[in-house]
């Protein structure tokens, strides 16, 4: 059994998935590992406070545009999107294999080995050296690819088909699903991802299909998969859909030995084998696992399957409360491709609807971390991941640790309470004073600024938008002290506020804005 | 650290125009003088739809054990282990639950059965945002029933400013306390401060205050936040000791509980918390006596208890209610758990509690007294009993702000009215 016996010194061996596993090791004796969960709901939140923009003077078109189908600016994001237009620079994100990104695709091939095994062998690892190399590498990817609009559709795909990363076997077979099911359809067609989905040994495994049997249906895939992979929560199906849908996927399960452990594997000596009626289409007898596959046909292609899912897909990208006319556009676009998701986003993000939407999302605690981290432009090693792991657990929104089936919810009003902006504000001070292990940032400035000129570049560098004239005078003075705005500062005066002045753009409102 | 006084406040501000907060957060301290006679509310939410047949078991109804060949729990009887702790004959609580039990023994605490939402949906996040919202069926309040209860005293002349009026307790605010009062989401008490050295600089909090003073969507948020810095700054809230020997589990719901007590003990003027405790979808391998459900059972009934016995000098003036989204199927199914239901149980503790017994009508669970799909029927409005400690302990009686649209048919008389 060599290939069993792990490459788990060659993990410890090298630098990031470890740092991550230990720390999230420690996180473990936090609430959200604990057996006792959090269960958090989806709610309506746009209809309980809708945002009403931030009274900031708005961003530069192309700095807005670009931040929005991004982690965050990069200065290099900046300048290519400026070459090529954003239309130009659209295309470029909208085909992620033309990209090179082979510096990325370095680091992971050496120091997340695990995101690349198959089930069976990733069985036979510490659960924590996975859980940690996956939540490590997707945290690694948002601040480096160069792929980034891949990457939020990556981000999408796992909230859509959320999988909690931190409980049965889905501590393994969650690095599966991310490889074979959300990456590998994420600019894809809808239906090759949803059937992807269902027969994802993740998937069976957290919504427990994998137990589903004729002898006694278990119902919780079928009604998650009716209510949020695809027709919504008011598109039109009933309890009793419900129950035939689940019927129709009774004996889909995991293979739990062998070579093959933790693949698909569909048992007929647990399946009904009788005819369904599903959504008001007959599905005769005997077909096996064909059952489930036209249930997932029905379902793909069910009209309010495309509005449910360029509806979420609007309000990921454009606002908590997308135009009708942008919807349907992209709805229609769905429909008239069958479901290919690189044009829906190509309809989405070309839009005047997105042009106009200039401060209508706020960033969410990923995109927070993301976004400080871009702008900074900080070198983040494996402890920094860890750092930044720690940070995201404590701001409610590390990758894969949503509980419940929704995924993390997307409206600003669910970001925004006062233990959130507290979390913002101290991730903000942290990054300043470079107090965050592992991650590091370079502020030297010229011998002698001014208090003027440090505000103006750094807030150019950070921000890359103009401030209300107040609140650039506040920073100056913050920066300043007595002296005069113009003045050169004395070394030490700088080395004193300088972390303040960072931490304090990064706190400030126009950071949260994506 | 150094946190942020008045005085250097004013200082930085020099000759800056205040902000129209201003007022509400130079005199936030005196909040603290309130003293209400209302309780304080304390709001559970078992996340994931608890199975309420096997927390306060039918132990007298035989459909009971005939559908639930492998997870029922057994009648009472001595000696054996694993059955359920009797409370009238017709009901038990599962033996996970015996610190409750004591509260039942001391007539503190109140089971209701067959009670829950009118509203048949079984989508967890739908039927949870109905039930927080107190609106079942319908999407056009968008704000909680609590912050409407909040919002009803301030109509009538209350005037309760402290940024630690309403608090929920985790990451996201809970739904229930959304609205125009502005409540306060908390993790830790402990760590709820600035942190790092840029705080020492007397600038930096005014200074970051003045960027959100303005009226736009976050300024209020970042407000209320430094308001709640400020306060608990002053309010000197350090480790904290629970009194009378009580030990909260050390799960995140014994946390939570533990932070209640800890703003109640601090005298912030807190009146409404809210609190999560998840766990409960138990489609698969839930278990009877022992398993998965009785342990977050085991969890929250030694959360309650500590809670009680920490807060026992106090407890005339707290009440606690527990709550589901809905309750399970009364059929297990083939993988040893239960599907989505629909009626389920509450508990109901305090003081003004009037305990020892069960309430709510029994529908029966043979197959013609059943809702579709196969459900334990809603015979008593989960609004009902909120109604009721919302009018007789919190001393609101404008139930129609707080639950428009509803009319009690008549409250179960399970406490007594606020002396």
């Amino acid at each position: 059994m060599p290939d069993t016996l792990l490459s788990r010194r060659n993990l410890f061996a090298t630098g990031a998935g470890v740092a991550m596993a230990g720390a999230l090791a420690e996180l473990a004796h936090e609430p959200l590992f604990a057996t006792a969960r959090s269960d958090r709901p989806l709610v309506d939140w746009q209809a309980a406070a809708p945002a009403q923009g931030s009274g900031l003077p708005p961003p530069d078109p192309i700095v807005y545009l670009v931040n929005r189908i991004t982690f965050g600016l990069r200065p290099s994001d900046l300048d290519r999107a400026r070459g090529l237009g954003f239309a130009g620079f659209v295309d470029e994100q909208l085909n992620p294999e033309l990209i090179d990104d082979s510096e990325v695709d370095a680091v992971l091939a050496a120091d997340f080995p695990t995101l690349f095994m198959r089930p069976s062998r990733l069985l036979t690892l510490d659960k924590q050296v996975v859980t940690g190399a996956l939540a490590g590498a997707t945290l690694y990817r948002a601040l480096y690819s160069r792929r980034q609009l891949y990457e939020l559709m990556v981000d999408f795909w796992t909230n859509h088909f959320n999988i909690y990363h931190y409980e049965k076997e889905d501590f393994w077979l969650k690095t599966v699903d991310d490889r074979e099911v959300i990456r590998r359809h994420a600019l894809g067609n809808f239906g090759d991802l949803l059937s992807a989905s269902a027969a994802s040994p993740a998937m069976l495994v957290y919504l427990d299909n994998a137990h589903n049997t004729k002898a006694g249906p278990n119902e919780n895939y079928a009604r998650e998969m009716l209510e949020l992979h695809t027709l919504g929560v008011n598109g039109g199906y009933t309890q009793q859909d419900v129950q035939e849908v689940a019927r129709a996927f009774t004996g889909w399960t995991v293979l739990g030995k062998g070579a093959n452990a933790g693949r698909f594997t569909f048992n007929p000596a647990t399946h009904d084998n009788g005819a369904r009626n599903v959504l008001g289409q007959q599905i005769p007898a005997g077909l096996g696992v064909g059952h489930g596959q036209r249930v997932l046909e029905i379902t793909a292609s069910h009209p309010s399957t495309a509005v449910h899912v360029v509806t979420k897909l609007c309000v990921r990208f454009v606002s908590d409360t997308p135009p009708q006319s942008l919807i349907d556009a992209a709805a229609a676009t769905f429909n008239g491709t069958q479901g290919d998701i690189r044009e829906v986003m190509r309809t989405i993000l070309t839009s005047d609807e997105l042009r106009n939407a200039a401060d209508q999302k706020l960033r969410r605690p990923f995109e927070v971390v993301g976004a400080a981290v871009r702008a900074l432009d900080a070198q983040v090693n494996g402890d920094g991941l860890a750092s930044l792991a720690g940070a995201l657990v404590l701001m409610g929104q590390l990758p894969f640790n949503w509980i419940p089936p929704n995924g993390y919810p997307d409206a600003n009003a669910a970001w925004v309470n006062t233990n959130a902006m507290l979390n913002r504000w101290n991730l903000g001070l942290a990054l300043g004073a470079n107090a965050l292990k592992g991650v590091t940032a370079d502020f030297s400035v010229g011998s002698s600024p001014s208090a003027a000129h440090l505000v103006d570049q750094l807030t150019a560098r950070l921000l890359a938008r103009p401030l209300l004239p107040a609140h650039r005078q506040l920073l100056v003075r913050f920066m300043a002290g007595d002296l005069p705005n113009r003045a050169p500062l004395p070394a030490q005066q700088v080395k004193t506020n300088l972390p303040g002045l960072v931490s304090l753009i990064l706190d400030s409102p126009y950071f949260q804005w994506r | 650290m150094r946190h942020f006084n008045r005085r250097s406040f004013l200082r930085a501000l020099g000759g800056l125009s205040l902000p129209a907060w201003f007022p509400r957060l130079a005199f936030a301290s005196s909040a603290a003088r309130i003293t209400a006679r209302r309780d304080t509310l304390v709001c559970v939410f078992q996340r994931g739809a608890a199975d309420g047949l096997n927390t306060v078991v039918p132990v007298g109804d035989n459909a009971y054990y005939d559908k639930r060949p492998t997870i029922a729990i057994h009648q009472p009887a001595a000696g054996v282990t694993g059955a359920a702790i009797d409370l009238d004959g017709f009901f038990g609580l599962h033996p996970a639950l015996a610190p409750l039990k004591e509260l039942y023994d001391q007539k503190v605490l109140a089971p209701i059965h067959a009670v829950g939402s009118p509203d048949p949906s079984h989508s967890h996040f739908e039927a949870q945002d109905f039930m927080e919202r107190g609106t079942p069926g319908s999407k056009t309040i968008g704000t909680g029933w609590i912050n409407r209860h909040l919002a009803s005293l301030d109509a009538a002349g209350a005037t309760n400013t402290s940024a630690f009026r309403a608090v929920g307790i985790g990451t996201l605010l809970q739904t229930a306390l959304r609205g125009q009062v502005p409540a306060t989401a908390l993790q830790s008490i402990a760590d709820f401060h600035l942190k790092g050295k840029a705080t020492s600089i007397p600038s930096f909090q005014p200074t970051l205050s003045l960027l959100y003073g303005d009226s736009s969507f976050l300024a209020a948020h970042a407000q209320e936040t430094l308001d709640a810095i400020t306060t608990l700054a002053a309010a000197n809230a350090g480790t904290y000791q629970p009194q009378h020997g009580a030990k909260y589990p050390a799960s995140t719901f014994g946390k939570a509980l533990a932070q209640v007590a800890q703003l109640i003990r601090a005298n912030l003027g807190l009146e409404v918390a809210c609190l999560d405790i998840g766990g409960w979808d138990t489609h698969f391998a839930e278990g009877g006596a022992t398993g998965a459900m009785a342990r977050v059972l085991a969890d929250l009934a030694a959360g309650l208890n500590a809670f009680y016995t920490d807060m026992a000098d106090q407890m005339s003036h707290i009440t606690v209610v527990t709550m589901s989204e809905f309750g399970r199927r009364l059929l297990e199914n083939a993988s040893g758990g239960t599907d989505h239901g629909h009626g389920n149980s509450m508990f109901v503790l305090g003081g003004g509690v009037n305990g020892g017994k069960v309430y709510g009508t029994w529908p029966g669970l043979a197959p013609a007294q059943l809702a579709s799909p196969g459900d334990l029927q809603v015979t008593t409005d989960f609004r009902t009993v909120l109604a009721e400690i919302v009018s007789q302990r919190l001393v609101n009686p404008q139930l129609d702000q707080v639950f428009p649209g509803f009319q009690a048919p008549s409250f179960l008389g399970l406490v007594q009215p606020a002396s």
